[in-house]
């Protein structure tokens, strides 16, 4: 499996994409914005370039002369993808720290703060889920498993942040006292790596099953 | 000893059936799969190598049987898809992704394969002309010292003086490795230049499988008079008629000398042209 993600990283997935976090990243600068949309340009750019390069690239060529199994083939497309969204959501933290130094916490919608940080693992989690369990029943076209992950994050980012806005007994859970952060933070990373185990075992269930 | 043993394989799609598809190829030799586009080559060879499911059958390659030793199998093999891939990627760079798969590469191998193909590690993959992409392809297969090269249309797309070089390294490997190699192809004069043994793919079902020669002593092209027809009509493969007459096939155990029945021998174009007739006359 090491392998294949080092192939994954190395030849498959455009050095752009290493860089795109931090670009990404500076739209935390924005003052008083809604920050969940920071970590959704990378369902909107780098997923749709990644799996459309992966066709371009005729990837499935290559990877059928490999001695590899098709569970190897998925976890491998899966991590290289955990990685990438760990590297966003890293660069954007930090730089959401200094929006905090500059700035001050408060922000009409979500702050930037340890809670965020597990309601941002819980949408990547959220949209791997839905993403690569559809792509890979055909292991190949990633348009609609795309946008049936763009909209469920959608959904999922406007709860939060309307809920944030709206409503002060949902702000004081998620942005009350650092205890409280750290639970919501803990829940969240508790979730998403139980749905990226589902998200693992299902994908590949239903890679293995194609005709 | 067979190399590739084939045997009963089954798959359906929507509009396609691979029907009991078996066939073995011995090692040390070169077997040509033909068929028409869209006859099954490709399946058979997916279905073969695990790459899609197949219903059933059984496949078994260098001894070992693909369900249960996928990984020995492949990592003993060449399998090139005949497509080429990472247009943009550097040689070196495809190469070193490449090697990491495979525990007996031999770098030394490979820098005399590039060698000898003239192919430089600098250039990207479509920098390469099509034939020199195949040759790229099959110096990444030697140089994990695979034993059997699986070739899936390794000469289509390839202008007649590239074709005839690739089928001549195929000659070489064979005496010099003794690799086996097993190609499809729909362009049957590369059978006649390099090919052992051929099985042919008609619409998912195995029409023959036999060495080339005796493939062609099985069948004879006729010709007559349509009033000659009458003798044949029974057995003939298919015809074509024309205005001196008609031209067909024929198995030669039905040849019939009557009237002005001649026969001759035909070519593996005539064979595979024949027996489409046949499946043309039947739908």
């Amino acid at each position: 499996m090491n392998n294949l993600l080092y192939k994954e990283l190395k030849l498959s997935i455009n050095k752009f994409f290493y860089l795109l976090p931090l670009i990404l990243a500076a739209l935390m600068f924005i003052p008083n914005w809604i920050y969940t949309l920071v970590f959704m340009y990378f369902f909107w750019i780098t997923i749709p370039q990644i799996y459309g390069g992966y066709i371009g690239q005729k990837d499935n060529s290559f990877i059928n002369m490999l001695p590899v199994s098709k569970k190897e083939i998925v976890k491998s497309k899966i991590h290289a993808v955990l990685i990438l969204e760990a590297l966003h959501l890293v660069t954007a933290f930090l730089l959401g720290l200094v929006h905090n130094a500059i700035y001050g916490s408060y922000n009409f919608f979500f702050d930037i703060n340890l809670a965020f940080v597990g309601i941002i693992l819980m949408m990547f989690a959220l949209f791997n889920l839905v993403f690569f369990t559809n792509y890979f029943k055909t292991g190949y076209f990633f348009g609609r498993p795309t946008v049936y992950g763009v909209v469920v994050t959608l959904v999922y980012a406007f709860i939060v942040e309307f809920s944030v806005a709206k409503y002060q007994g949902v702000r004081d859970v998620f942005e009350g006292d650092f205890s409280n952060q750290l639970l919501v933070f803990v829940v969240g990373l508790i979730i998403t790596v139980l749905l990226s185990w589902v998200t693992i075992k299902q994908s590949i269930m239903h890679y293995e099953s194609i005709e | 000893m067979n190399s590739i043993e084939v045997k009963g394989l089954k798959k359906t799609y929507k509009d396609f059936t691979l029907k009991d598809v078996t066939f073995s190829l011995p090692s040390g030799y070169i077997m040509g799969f033909i068929g028409e586009n869209g006859a099954g080559k490709t399946t058979t060879i997916n279905s073969m190598l695990n790459i899609t499911k197949r219903e059933s059958g059984s496949v078994r390659i260098l001894g070992f049987d693909i369900d249960t030793d996928e990984f020995s199998i492949k990592r003993n093999i060449g399998f090139v898809s005949g497509e080429s891939f990472y247009h943009k990627k550097k040689v070196k760079v495809v190469t070193d992704i490449y090697k990491r798969f495979y525990d007996d590469w031999d770098d030394d191998v490979y820098q005399s394969y590039l060698r000898r193909f003239n192919i430089n590690p600098e250039k990207r993959i479509d920098e390469l002309s099509k034939g020199m992409a195949m040759k790229y392809l099959l110096a990444l297969a030697l140089s994990h010292h695979a034993k059997l090269l699986i070739l899936d249309e390794p000469t289509s797309g390839l202008d007649p003086v590239a074709r005839d070089n690739l089928l001549e390294i195929f000659q070489t490997l064979v005496e010099e490795l003794e690799v086996t190699i097993l190609f499809s192809t729909h362009i049957t004069s590369d059978l006649e230049k390099c090919a052992d043994y051929i099985t042919y793919i008609q619409n998912g079902q195995i029409v023959e499988s036999s060495s080339k020669d005796d493939l062609i002593d099985k069948y004879r092209l006729v010709t007559g008079s349509k009033e000659d027809l009458v003798y044949i009509k029974e057995t003939i493969i298919s015809y074509k008629t024309n205005a001196f007459g008609f031209n067909g096939l024929i198995n030669s155990r039905d040849v019939l000398n009557k009237g002005d029945l001649r026969y001759g021998q035909p070519s593996i174009d005539d064979i595979m042209v024949y027996f489409a007739e046949r499946e043309a006359t039947h739908e």
